[in-house]
């Protein structure tokens, strides 16, 4: 479809994600690149849903524009949210911190390494700051 | 037939930039993986962007300061933007018992080449502000710094691909044709693929491909969590890192506080299905408000998991394998392979290229674990 120029001029401008600030122009690029078939892509390379609403605002419009340009049918793979579904404060979540048993600390706690025989083991570590 | 020199399965850091520097040293490569386009490197995405090279056993260390010389020119070299910043980095402690075994690190990685230096009190604050007060000192290493893990995955591919790399998306491997204890493909449902050497860089997923030629990794999956917030305005320059606390803290280019530090998710490695462990993200935040307690008021945007391998002895298996000849492994990295990527591309490349192993890379061969136990790393 050939676009007249104030319609290209509507493409560089029209915000697709309002929180990432994301312009639809940006969204058709992504869309040209090879191998590019699903929102997540889309996502991944223009971070069109990465932001505080994750999505929720975008993600049907996304499809809509994967369709139109690519011919992807509507559905054809979930646009991929990520908790916390609304935003929460790193304090208030926190504060819940003690309703937790699970997990007991971290994988393996970092920066710990040392190839000194004297220096307490990391467990040990741990175990003293806990 | 066609015969490729190398086939390098798994489009992670390890294996793009592996990728990458065998296209640029003129070889015939081709790059397989499982997955699509912009969705490749599980270990890759679970990873919080740190570029370090302090608090790396010291047989490791060389290799991540060979890598940093990398990164310094990997945007021009790459052409590609790859937000990195090389603002430095701070490890640091409140508890003063730690403090002598904070120095003997620092000491022990200044006789090892490393520009790093222990900060305390008013001399950290100022450097860092925001700290909590109780922090007392830190190891700060001025040429640590981050970069975006998506991109620069993303950008070794595009780069390797510039340069005559053939990347197939779409093709697991199904582990390899051996004739005279030699490897000659690597099978995938469509097609064996013919070449000289495979270099086996597909994580944690790299076990069952060497397990089809009867080699036992000795990996283990670990879903790890990272957690992003909402953008501010700049505060935060450095990395941050907590001795005996699970945080990696930075303030990424748009603002946002990236969150990392090895708390455990739940993940199928089959389905590549993850979940989120509420309590990792509580102790997380704890962590987090704790060490930067302006962060209290930033809300949490997103928060996912990401599938890693660890090692038994938590570091990475690296270099060929005589059984069968043209197997050369990249893998297991542990959680600590992100820096160190291009460093280990560049050499495996250097590998195949002159057949001479880089001493950087030769203390993690396979051959560590037929070794008496105290000969072992670490």
């Amino acid at each position: 479809m050939s676009k007249n120029s104030s319609s290209q001029q509507t493409d560089n401008v029209l915000i697709i994600c309002r929180c990432e600030g994301i312009r639809l122009k940006q969204i058709q690029a992504s869309i040209r690149r090879a191998g590019v078939q699903t929102v997540n892509q889309i996502k991944k390379l223009t971070r069109a849903g990465m932001g505080p609403c994750q999505g929720h605002t975008c993600a049907k419009l996304i499809e809509t524009i994967l369709a139109a340009e690519a011919n992807i049918p509507l559905g054809s793979e979930p646009y991929r949210s990520r908790p916390p579904v609304r935003s929460i404060s790193i304090g208030r979540l926190a504060a819940t911190s003690d309703q937790f048993d699970e997990p007991a600390g971290p994988v393996r706690v970092v920066m710990m390494r040392t190839s000194d025989e004297q220096s307490p083991t990391r467990a040990e570590i741990k175990d003293k700051n806990e | 037939m066609k015969v490729a020199d190398v086939v390098v399965i798994g489009a992670g850091i390890v294996g793009s930039a592996t990728a990458y520097y065998l296209a640029k040293a003129g070889i015939d490569v081709t790059l397989i993986d499982r997955r699509i386009p912009i969705t490749s490197g599980a270990a890759t995405q679970a990873c919080a962007g740190g570029i370090r090279q302090q608090g790396r056993v010291p047989v490791e260390l060389p290799l991540a300061i060979y890598s940093i010389d990398l990164w310094t020119d990997l945007e021009a070299d790459l052409e590609a933007d790859l937000d990195y910043r090389q603002n430095g980095m701070t490890v640091v402690t409140d508890d003063e018992n730690l403090i002598p075994l904070l120095t003997d690190r620092v000491e022990q990685e200044q006789s090892l080449g490393l520009d790093i230096k222990l900060i305390q009190g008013s001399e950290l604050h100022d450097l860092i502000p925001g700290l909590s007060p109780r922090i007392l000192a830190g190891s700060y290493c001025p040429t640590d710094g981050h970069a975006d893990p998506m991109r620069t995955n993303n950008a070794f591919i595009v780069a390797a691909q510039r340069l005559g790399a053939h990347i197939r998306w779409k093709c697991p491997s199904e582990g390899f044709a051996i004739e005279n204890n030699r490897i000659t493909a690597v099978k995938t449902p469509q097609e064996n693929i013919h070449c000289r050497y495979a270099i086996l860089a597909a994580g944690y997923w790299s076990r069952a491909i060497a397990a089809a030629s009867g080699l036992n990794l000795p990996f283990q999956a670990f879903p790890l969590q990272m957690m992003v917030s909402a953008r501010r305005p700049h505060v935060l320059d450095q990395v941050l890192g907590w001795m005996g606390h699970g945080i990696s803290l930075k303030q990424v280019l748009s603002g946002g506080f990236v969150i990392g530090g090895g708390w455990p998710g739940l993940g199928n490695s089959e389905t590549y299905q993850t979940h989120l462990m509420p309590g990792s993200m509580a102790k997380s935040a704890q962590t987090t408000v704790e060490l930067f307690p302006s962060l209290s008021g930033v809300p949490v945007v997103r928060a996912w998991v990401g599938i890693e391998a660890f090692c038994e002895d938590e570091m990475q298996i690296i270099g060929p394998i005589h059984d069968p000849e043209g197997l050369i492994l990249a893998a297991g990295f542990s959680g600590h392979g992100f820096a160190i990527g291009p460093g280990v591309g560049s050499l495996l490349a250097e590998y195949v290229n002159t057949g001479q192993m880089s001493e950087m890379l030769t203390p993690f061969s396979m051959e560590r674990f037929n070794k008496p136990t105290e000969e072992k790393l670490e």
